[in-house]
Formats: structure tokens, sequence, C-alpha cells
């Protein structure tokens, strides 16, 4: 939510005081644009109305982020004597720290592991330089992102969802059948597309789908890297995960390892690359159930090198989804929203040459539009399909742009073949 | 402000993640407010995202914080030509180079201003000085064989792009200035091979497109002999452009029988720029090499092409006035085909002002015909009179 949204949210509860549900969502929307006084101000008015927990956790908070710890304590304490979840234990623990009561909080993490064995976290093990249980020292937080998403929340992208099925997933589900054809389970694919099309979130998504481990490097680390000199640094990345095997490692935006011919004279960019295709070569088969999934916006800048074949073992072209894609993308992303039945094709047969995203920046706009219509009228105004086509109007698709470059690349920097998926998509 | 961001940063602007680049100097920009070098990084990434504006209140702002950053300075020199004003050009690149004269890249650029001014002699001076500076800089080497070539002396200009290219070839812009010393020699095949290079390495890079352009062009030969034309023109400079076309004016008026003949070198160089336009237009190849909104413009004689030709026809076979029509369209397509080439505002409203007078005498000479019903001499008379003018208008304007 922006601002000028939450300006006109706050409008509505001038006529309606008393609607605490907006109230909270406002609090949120406050508290996400790092607006703790106004977040504030909000929760202790809902307060007044309605003495739930959710709020008063919030509250608390607020208070840490205003450093106003001891009000923040007094508040968990009290929640804590009847509630104890995680989020609740970890603000606590977050306001001891803060406010330098670092013994107490020790004390209170010791009693928590004990007394809630599946509760831990990271951040709080970080600040009190308690090894962290489930991974052990030499593994810093790469390990810690756990997407909640799997490939059913993914629209299209079959192809590469079939890829990274028979690359990872069959294997490691048949092991012997994959055995007897001398098929190991790992290997490498590399995406590129428009921007927004679902390749970040594809790749999350694997992680879901597949109970190993993932590893994500995105571009604050391949610069971290880059700028560094540091190809020390990922070959231990690639150690943690061999030594976690399966695991499935992400690198978004892999363009950024390298960097036009011209700078790389001047800078020893160039090992990164070697030590990046080194890795992905394997020395001695140690990349068995390693999958490496890289992801990029821009092909053209990637070093041919990764391009030349045996590299990858797959280099794969997401395009924007198509309208049986689109269909169902939107289906998903209205399936949890207060929505009528639509029809969800025709909107698809509207909305050629959208992105993922520019589908989800739709839906979102229809919301918001829909949430003000109701802040008006005071109850829930469901989503209809008029709504969604409204909202149509007012979004570009986003893929032009990036076509308008490919196709300069498609026509007449071709020379290997490696735009051929461009071209025959542009139809040049 | 710290080394390592500055580099990441820049970092970011080589790899053209524009956005993320903007978006971290913006944040940068939150704790050190006074940072010249951030808005020289900022200043660096909208000018390669083509945004000249938000560009130059990058580079004003950051000169206002330290005036002695000769990078904005230069960066303030490339934005000024943008703009077409060389003056400001000139005096922003000598700043730059005051403050610090040891970078060969400011030496290129200021040479690469003089050849756009026609001025080659100085433009080989200060090539030659950046390559005191830095033997291998690109952009002066390639500054000083283009100085070499369009003043003639081709034989140099050859020597020191076949070192450069055994040198690195894989330089875009080696290989483009090749291209054009061999267009210019009229070798259009050799031309092609090296454009057709230059853009396999940067597809997007305008210069070796707008090469590609004119070899594709010159494969026809009225095109290419125009463009030899035009070429050895520009070696000899406006004023002998200038008494050219007065000597051939003076030639016509003493010997009227060679008219037809002036006729011929008029039609030739006036349609065989609009018509090869069109003609690649249909080309797929060619098309996506033209600028876009270029292309709007060829969209748009073609239409008018094709209005000329109906009434070339409609003329024929129901009235002649419609002769006029059709003449007075096939002229509107000239001011629209080199419209878009031109920058300053005021030579723009010439052009358009000639594409009225054309299309307006057509229309008087259907209303003398059809309403008013008298003869269309008046009309005639305005048309041929602003053609007349315009020919040696165009003249002054390519200058
Ligand atoms: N196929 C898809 N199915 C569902 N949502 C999608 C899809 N593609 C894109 N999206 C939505 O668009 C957002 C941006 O996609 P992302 O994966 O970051 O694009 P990319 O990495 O290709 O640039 C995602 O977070 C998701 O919400
Ligand atoms: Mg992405």
């Amino acid at each position: 939510m922006n601002r000028e949204l939450l300006a006109e949210l706050e409008k509505a509860l001038e006529i309606t005081p008393d609607n605490v549900i907006l109230r909270k969502q406002v609090a949120k929307g406050y508290f996400a644009i790092n607006d703790f006084e106004k977040a504030k101000e909000h929760l202790n008015r809902a307060l007044s109305f309605e003495n739930a927990d959710d709020t008063k956790l919030l509250l608390a908070q607020c208070y840490l982020k205003l450093n106003n710890y001891s009000t923040g304590i007094i508040i968990c304490e009290e929640l804590l004597g009847h509630n104890h979840e995680p989020e609740l234990l970890s603000t606590y623990l977050q306001l001891l720290i803060s406010s330098g009561h670092t013994e107490d909080a020790i004390a209170q993490y010791q009693a928590y592991i004990v007394k809630y064995p599946e509760w831990h976290d990271a951040e709080i093990e970080r600040q009190l330089k308690i090894p962290s249980f489930e991974v052990n020292e030499y593994e810093p937080d790469v390990f810690l992102e756990k997407p909640d998403i799997n490939f059913s929340q993914v629209g299209g992208m079959d192809d590469i969802k079939d890829e990274i099925r028979i690359k990872i997933i069959e294997p490691l589900a048949n092991p012997d059948l994959f055995k007897a054809f001398g098929k190991k389970a790992g290997g490498g694919i590399l995406m590129y597309g428009p921007p927004g099309c679902g390749k970040t979130y594809l790749s999350r998504a694997t992680a879901g789908e597949i109970s190993s481990k993932f590893m994500a490097v995105g571009i604050e680390e391949i610069l971290d890297m880059w700028v560094g000199n540091s190809e020390k640094n990922l070959h231990e990345k690639f150690e943690i995960a061999r030594k976690n095997n399966p695991c499935v490692m992400f690198f978004d935006e892999i363009d950024a390892l390298g960097s036009k011919r011209s700078d790389l004279k001047q800078s020893a960019g160039r090992n990164l690359i070697n030590q990046f295709l080194k890795e992905l070569d394997g020395i001695n088969e140690q990349n068995e159930g390693l999958l490496i999934l890289g992801a990029t916006n821009s092909p053209w800048h990637i070093d041919s090198a990764f391009l030349r074949p045996g590299r990858f073992d797959r280099i794969i072209f997401v395009p924007p989804p198509d309208l049986a894609a689109r269909t169902i993308i939107l289906q998903l992303m209205l399936q949890s929203k207060p929505a009528e039945a639509m029809d969800y094709q025709k909107i698809a047969q509207k909305t050629d040459g959208f992105s993922g995203a520019d589908l989800k920046l739709l839906v979102d706009l229809a919301v918001e539009d829909k949430l003000r219509k109701s802040m008006r009228s005071g109850k829930i105004e469901k989503l209809v399909m008029n709504d969604i086509l409204d909202a149509v109007k007012k979004v570009r698709p986003s893929t032009k742009e990036w076509f308008n470059t490919a196709r300069n690349y498609a026509l007449y920097s071709n020379t290997s073949g490696i735009y051929d998926d461009i071209k025959s998509y542009l139809n040049l | 402000m710290d080394y390592q961001l500055y580099n990441r940063i820049q970092a970011l602007i080589e790899r053209d993640k524009i956005d993320l680049a903007l978006e971290k100097i913006a944040s940068a920009l939150a704790e050190f407010p006074d940072s010249d070098e951030l808005y020289s990084l900022q200043a660096s990434a909208y000018l390669k995202q083509k945004d000249y504006k938000r560009a130059q209140i990058a580079v004003n702002t950051g000169l206002g914080l330290n005036p002695e950053n000769d990078f904005l300075y230069y960066l303030d020199a490339r934005l000024a030509v943008q703009r077409d004003e060389y003056k400001l050009a000139e005096k922003r690149i000598d700043e730059a180079i005051g403050l610090n004269p040891y970078q060969a890249g400011y030496f290129g650029l200021k040479s690469a201003m003089y050849i756009d001014l026609g001025r080659y002699d100085e433009a080989i001076t200060y090539a030659t000085e950046g390559l005191d500076l830095d033997p291998e800089n690109t952009m002066c080497n390639n500054m000083l064989s283009m100085a070499q070539t369009k003043s003639g002396r081709a034989e140099e200009a050859f020597n020191r792009l076949e070192n450069m290219l055994a040198d690195d070839p894989e330089s875009e812009l080696t290989q483009a200035n090749t291209g054009y010393y061999y267009l210019r020699l009229g070798d259009v095949k050799k031309a092609k091979e090296h454009f057709a290079v230059a853009l396999s390495i940067d597809p997007e890079f305008d210069y070796a497109r707008a090469g590609m352009v004119q070899a594709i062009k010159a494969t026809n030969f009225f095109y290419r002999k125009l463009l030899q034309f035009s070429y050895w023109m520009e070696e000899k400079g406006a004023k002998f452009r200038f008494g050219l076309f007065l000597g051939i004016y003076v030639v016509i008026r003493l010997v009227p029988f060679l008219f037809p003949l002036y006729l011929i070198l008029i039609l030739w160089t006036w349609f065989t720029g609009p018509v090869s336009d069109m003609v690649l237009y249909f080309d797929k190849y060619g098309r996506y090499l033209m600028p876009p909104d270029k292309n709007k413009f060829t969209q748009i004689n073609i239409g008018i092409m094709l209005l000329a030709t109906i009434a070339l026809i409609t003329g024929f076979t129901v009235n002649s006035v419609f002769y006029v029509i059709a003449f007075s369209l096939f002229l509107t397509v000239i001011p629209v085909y080199l419209f878009r080439d031109v920058v300053k505002t005021t030579k723009r409203g010439v052009l358009a002002l000639f594409a009225c007078l054309f299309l307006g005498s057509g229309i008087v000479a259907l209303y003398l015909t059809y309403i008013a019903h008298r003869s269309t001499g008046p009309a005639e008379m305005i048309l041929l009179l602003s053609a007349v003018i315009f020919s040696w208008t165009v003249v002054l304007l390519k200058r």
C-alpha cells in the first residue's frame, strides 16, 4: 500500500471509526512503509475498540522500531502469559537484546528451545552468538530461505517444469531406474527472457516442490564477489551445496557474473567466470544431486562461454505467458481474493503481451479500487469481471521494450544461433 | 562515499542494470547527499538510458556541489553535443581538460566534436594529443582515422584502421569505422561485412546501425553515387558546396538547353534518399535498423507517394489539374524525409513550412478548378516558386 491509498483509507475511517479490521489494515500499511508513529496511533485506537493479541503484538513491534523498548517489553510479557506464537517469542527476545538485556535474552532463549522445540530464529541466534542447530558453523544463512510456494502456484512454464522434474525430482524419487539408464540427478538449466515472466518465481517454487535444500544467490552476492574478486567465495558456496546434496542452487541475474568484454580487460572478473564454469563442470563428479538454475533478463550480457554446448544442459527461453498460461495465472491470483466467478479466458484474451508481473499489477489495481469502494459502502464488495477489465486499460504490457532490444540481437547478432528461439517467437 | 559502493554502482551501470543502479544511487544519496561522485554516476546511468533531461539535472547538481569535477564537465559536454550546442560543448570539454589534462577520452570527444563541425585539421590535432596520452585509446584512434578519411587522407586512415583491427577485432567502434571507410571508397560489400561484425558485437550501436543502413541503400547504383557525391562535397567544405550550386545555376541561366540535365541532377539528389528509405522499409532486416521514429516518417511518405500515384493516374484519366496535385505531393515527400534528421526547431519549422506550402498549393489548385472555376495558374506559380526557393534552402539547411 502506498501513502496515497493509506491517506484515502484514513478518510474512510473518519466516517467509520469503529471499523477495526480496516484500522488494523491501515496500521499494517504504515508499518510496512516504516511510519511507525502512525502505525502506533492506529493500533492504539483499534485496541480501544477490541482487545486483540495480534494488534498488541504489532504495537510491541512498533515500540521496538521506535526504540521504546520498555513499553514493548511490558506488552509482550502480558501476552506471553497466554500466547506462545513464534513471532511473539522473536519480538520479545529482540526487545530484550536491543534494550541491552542480553543475559535475560539468552536465559529466555534457552527456556524457549526446550519448551517449543519447533521454534527457532536465526537472526536472534546470530545476535546472541548461539550456533545454529540446524546448520553448522560453516554455513551462514544461505539455506534459511524456505519459499512457501510450489509448482502448482506457477501458471504455464510447463517446459521448464518438466525439465526440472526430469533433472532432479524424478531421479531422486526413482534412483534405481535412473541409475539403470546411466542418468544422474542434477545438472544445469539456464533461463532467459523478458522481466516479470516467472523465472525467479519458478525457481523459488522449485524449492517448495522439492524437499531438498535450496540456495539462492542474488545480484547483491554476485556483485560482492565481483567487486571483491572473490572466486573463493563462489567456490565455498558450491562446496556447501555439494555437502548438502541433494540441493538446488539458484543464480538470479546470472549475467552479472561477467561483464562487457571491454571492462574485463582491466579487471580480474574473468577469473570469476572461469571459476563458475569450473564449478559447473564439476570435477570428479562432485555435482551429483546438484541442480543449478540460472536466470537472466539480459542474455546478451552473459559471457559467451556460458552458452557453449555442454555448460548448461538446457538453455530455455521463457516467453511471456501465452493465452492458456495467462488464464491459469489470473485464476491463481484471483482465487484468494473475494471475487465472483468470472471468465478468466476472456480476460486473458485481452492481456496479450502481459507478463506475469503485469497481471499481478492488474489484479492489485483492481483489488485496491474495490477496497476503496468497500470502504465507502461499509461492506465487502466482491470483485467482478468488469473491475478486472477496467484495470486492463490502466496497465501497459511491460515486455515490449525488452523485445525491442531482443529483436536487435536476434536480427543482427545471432551468429551462433543462440537467439533462434526469440527469432521464431517474433516471427522474424 | 566509499570506494566499494562506487564500484558496485558502476558495475551495475556497466551491466545495464540501470534501474537497480538508480535505486542504489538514490539510497546512497540519502546517506551522502553532497557526493558529487554519486551525481556523476547518476548522470552516467541516465545517459545510458538516453534520458538526457535527467542526466543534465544530475550533472548540474553535481557541478553545484563540486565545480572541480572534470568528469562532470565531460558529461556536460556530451550532453551539449547531444543537443547540437557545439559552442557550449567546446567550452565544457575545455574545462574538463583544464582540470584533468591526462584523460585521452576527453581529447577523443573534443576530436569528435570537430569532426561533426567539419574542422578536420583540429580534429586530427586533438585525437593525436589524446593518443600521446594513451596510444591504445580506441576513441582517439577512431577519431583520427575518421578525420583523416574525411579530409581526403584515406591512405593514412587505412593503415591505422588495419593496425587497430589486427590489435582488437572485437571493437565495435573500429569495425564500424572501417565500414565507413569502405563505404566512402564505394566498396559496399566490404563495408557491409564490417558493419555486420560491429552489429554482431553490439546490435544497438547507433553509429554502426546507421552505417549498415547506408551500406544496404548503397547497393543501389543511384544511392551509391549520391552517397559518394555527398562525401565528396563534405570533403570540400560548405563554401565549395554553395559555390558549386551557384555555379550550376549561372551555367543553366547562360546555357538554357542544359536545363534537362539540371532537372535530372535535382531529381536524383532529392528523391534517391526518400525512395531508398521506402524500399528499405519493406525489408525486415533493414526496417528494424532504422530508428523507430524515422520509420514513422517513412510510413507517412509511403502514404504520400501512394496518393501521388493515384493523383497522377487521375490526372491522366480525369482532369489534368491532378497533375499539379501529384507534383505537390511528390515535393512534400522531401521535407518529410529531411524532417527527422534536423535537430534545431527553427530548421524543422522551415521544413514544415515548405511541406505546408507544397500541399497548400495543391489544395488551392483543386479549389480553383472545382469551386472557383478558374485557371490553376496562380497555384502552379506558388508551387514552382516555392520549389525553387526550397532547392536553395536545402543547400543552406545542410549546415
Ligand atoms: N507463471 C507465473 N505464475 C504465477 N505468477 C507469476 C508467473 N510469472 C510471474 N508471476 C508473478 O510476477 C512476479 C514477478 O515474476 P519474476 O519471477 O520475478 O519474474 P522474472 O524473474 O522472470 O523477472 C512474481 O512474483 C509473480 O507474482
Ligand atoms: Mg527475476
